[in-house]
């Protein structure tokens, strides 16, 4: 790979075409929400994982469906179930006929093993199953039987969640949570964005979407962001702001004193200062700003807050929290 | 490409130490606006209060100044802003999305393995010979900075140099002067009205009639004279103002005017009257016995009287005046010759000007003068300065 300067101003002119392509593609299909579009994408390019929550009918499946059509990537798709077992994800040995009529264990790639796998309701699976996903989110991997198994990249899991219907769901456990990059949420359209979706849904002609982006591509985009630079001042705006989410650390304000029992882990500063570089890219820019800090700082933080009994019972909710942090940090 | 990219970083250090050179003015003048009328206040309250000379009072205000600046200038050089600092305030200022603080990070990152470290320690010395622009760091790290534009930008690290390259091309537009210009300090406003008010205060206890120190800076100004500012010295009357009062009745003082002294040279004329008119003794006793009064009332209340102005001239040349037209009011050569009046009728303070016995004084003086005119005692030329006397201390 080659490293001179041009050939890094013409990696980053590639990653703005590739991300504004996808985002057009994503946009033939899935109408609006583009700050989710964008999200999902910087997401994507970071190879993080993302939980996307909204009440049903709003889009979510669609959304990882049609980003994995424009990325021209293997996708998979998991629904989840309370009889979902964690072999249906990882794989499985299963005893198939070798040559010469002898009978062998040969391991059965589970959907995991996709570049964009979509985890849908997955809180409607069972501890043990969403655990599967744990190993394979986190190390990038698959361990059957004993055997490990590495997961191509990119890989990608959007996991869905219905916040509404929580009778026979299992709440995904905080260990997990942490483990995704983005928690997004799915907003309700507007009226203008509905009559949209109503003429694209209900008409005659389907939408389509074409690939933009291969396989190549992505895996160099993806060494790409690592290369962006940031500041001392910038990536100290980052710690600062996982730091407030602490009810115990000096900097965090009043509420997060009050409402929040468990703050941010390092993981989201990784999160954050990694998807700021992506913004970075994306706004033309070799390095991450400030302000591309305070944009991905919600999506990075909300699900990595656990509110005490006070906070659930007043039904104070984690973005709040975290935009009071956001106002607060970086004032003084 | 080296030239370039040492171009590069050239731009971006030079900009931001003309920036952070621009900021420490700029910190400057902002206390200067607040310390100028602050010392302003001082010297004048330490004028009203100590009454000082003027000697004494430029060199207050000398050392005012002196304090002013240093109060003004050390805190603004020794809190300069570092090069950090000031790149950083740069982007806010331009909304420049940390183009300027990331791209010197980068070139101080660059630097020597010593330069690392304090980096990493935040050492603002190490900001400076990074910058290689400041004094310390054209003597410290002058070479190092060299070395450190070397190596931004080279093959390992590309993005480095078109984070600098980047940052260069939005500096160069920038001029310091219009990126900070000066601004109003924030307490400016209330210490520009101090300074008016303790101004106006001081104008009027300054102006006021009976401002002793006014009349000892008159009386200082007029030192050099013959004493005539002296002669307008009404609380603390002086030893010139004596022959005022010893013209008309320094005699009823033998120990400061005996009768027998010789007529003072500068007023020769008046002697060589008095030499005329020496036999009309008992008239004219009793006129310098009442001319101080009228000379203390002239004194106190004409501008010109004295050196309540402060000129040295007209205090001069109100002694003078004071002095003939005691004499032509016919008591100072009589008073010289006149046997001295007790120690008690001296110590009698004059009537004050506006009451009836000032009135009746005045009625008195003025009929012995306008008898000694129409008698031909005062010489002619003297007359005019007779008639303008009285109209001055007219009740």
């Amino acid at each position: 790979m080659t490293t001179s300067v041009e050939n890094v101003e013409a990696r980053a002119a590639a990653f703005r075409a590739t991300f504004d392509r996808l985002k057009t593609e994503i946009g033939r299909v899935f109408v609006g929400q583009t700050a989710l579009v964008d999200h999902l994408l910087v997401c994507f390019f970071c190879q993080g994982h993302a939980l996307i929550e909204g009440p049903p009918g709003l889009g979510k499946t669609l959304l990882v469906k049609t980003l994995s059509d424009a990325a021209d990537l293997r996708f998979a798709r998991v629904q989840c179930t309370p009889d979902l077992m964690p072999a249906d994800v990882t794989g499985t040995n299963i005893l198939v006929d070798a040559p010469g009529g002898q009978r062998e264990f040969v391991f059965q790639r589970g959907p995991i093993f996709a570049n964009i796998v979509l985890a849908d309701e997955i809180n409607r699976a069972t501890p043990r199953t969403q655990a599967a996903f744990l190993e394979a989110m986190q190390e990038r991997r698959v361990t059957v039987f004993g055997v490990t198994h590495p997961l191509d990249a990119p890989f990608s899991v959007f996991a869905t969640q219905n916040p509404i219907e929580m009778e026979g769901t299992y709440p995904l456990p905080e260990a997990q949570l942490d483990r995704f990059f983005f928690k997004l949420t799915v907003a309700v359209p507007g009226v203008a964005d509905m009559a949209e979706i109503m003429a694209r849904t209900t008409g005659v002609q389907e939408a389509r979407v074409s690939p933009a982006v291969d396989l190549q591509t992505v895996r160099s985009m993806l060494g790409l962001i690592r290369q962006v630079k940031i500041a001392d001042e910038t990536m100290r705006l980052a710690l600062t702001l996982v730091r407030a989410t602490h009810p115990d650390a000096h900097e965090a304000p009043p509420e997060v004193k009050q409402y929040v029992r468990y703050g941010a882990s390092p993981r989201a500063a990784q999160a954050i200062i990694l998807a700021a570089k992506a913004l970075a890219l994306i706004g033309g820019r070799y390095h991450a700003a400030a302000e591309d800090v305070r944009r991905v700082a919600e999506p990075a933080l909300n699900h990595r807050l656990i509110l005490n009994f006070h906070g659930e019972m007043e039904r104070v909710t984690a973005t709040s929290i975290v935009e009071r942090v956001l106002a607060v940090t970086g004032q003084a | 490409v080296s030239t370039a990219r040492a171009a590069s970083s050239e731009a971006v250090l030079a900009i931001v130490d003309r920036c952070r050179r621009r900021m420490r003015l700029v910190s400057i003048v902002r206390r200067a606006g607040v310390v100028i009328p602050v010392a302003i206040v001082a010297v004048e309250l330490v004028a009203l209060l100590l009454r000082p000379t003027a000697i004494q009072l430029s060199a207050v205000i000398a050392t005012a100044g002196l304090v002013a600046a240093i109060a003004a200038t050390v805190p603004a050089v020794l809190r300069a802003p570092a090069m950090r600092a000031t790149a950083a305030a740069i982007d806010a200022r331009f909304q420049l999305q940390d183009r300027v603080v990331t791209a010197l990070q980068l070139l101080q990152l660059a630097d020597s393995e010593e330069g690392q470290r304090k980096v990493g320690g935040r050492s603002e010395e190490g900001q400076r010979k990074v910058g290689g622009r400041s004094e310390e760091g054209q003597s410290k790290g002058g070479a190092t900075a060299e070395q450190s534009r070397g190596k931004i930008g080279d093959e390992s690290d590309p993005m480095a140099l078109l984070v600098v390259r980047d940052a260069a091309a939005r500096l160069t537009s920038i001029s310091p002067a219009a990126a900070f210009p000066f601004e109003t300090p924030l307490h400016f406003r209330a210490a520009m009205i101090a300074a008016v008010i303790a101004s106006l205060v001081f104008l009027i206890v300054a102006s006021a009639p009976g401002s002793s120190w006014l009349t000892a800076r008159g009386g200082s100004n007029g030192a050099s004279g013959v004493g005539g500012g002296r002669a307008g010295r009404a609380a603390t009357p002086g030893p010139n103002a004596q022959i005022v009062e010893g013209a008309a009745p320094s005699g009823s003082d033998p120990q400061r005017q005996p009768a027998s002294t010789p007529e003072p040279p500068a007023d020769p004329p008046v002697g060589r009257e008095s030499t005329l008119h020496q036999t009309a003794t008992q008239a004219r006793g009793r006129g310098g016995d009442e001319a101080p009064a009228a000379d203390s009332a002239a004194s106190a209340q004409r501008p010109d009287a004295g050196s309540a102005s402060g000129a040295t001239d007209g205090g001069r040349g109100a002694s003078g005046f004071a002095d003939q037209t005691a004499t032509a009011a016919g008591g100072v050569n009589g008073s010289r010759h006149s046997k001295p009046l007790p120690t008690a009728s001296r110590a009698t303070p004059a009537a004050a000007p506006g009451t009836a016995a000032y009135r009746d004084d005045y009625r008195s003086a003025s009929a012995r003068a306008q008898a000694a005119i129409a008698q031909e005692r005062v010489p002619v030329r003297l007359r005019t300065y007779v008639k303008r006397y009285f109209v001055a201390i007219h009740p």
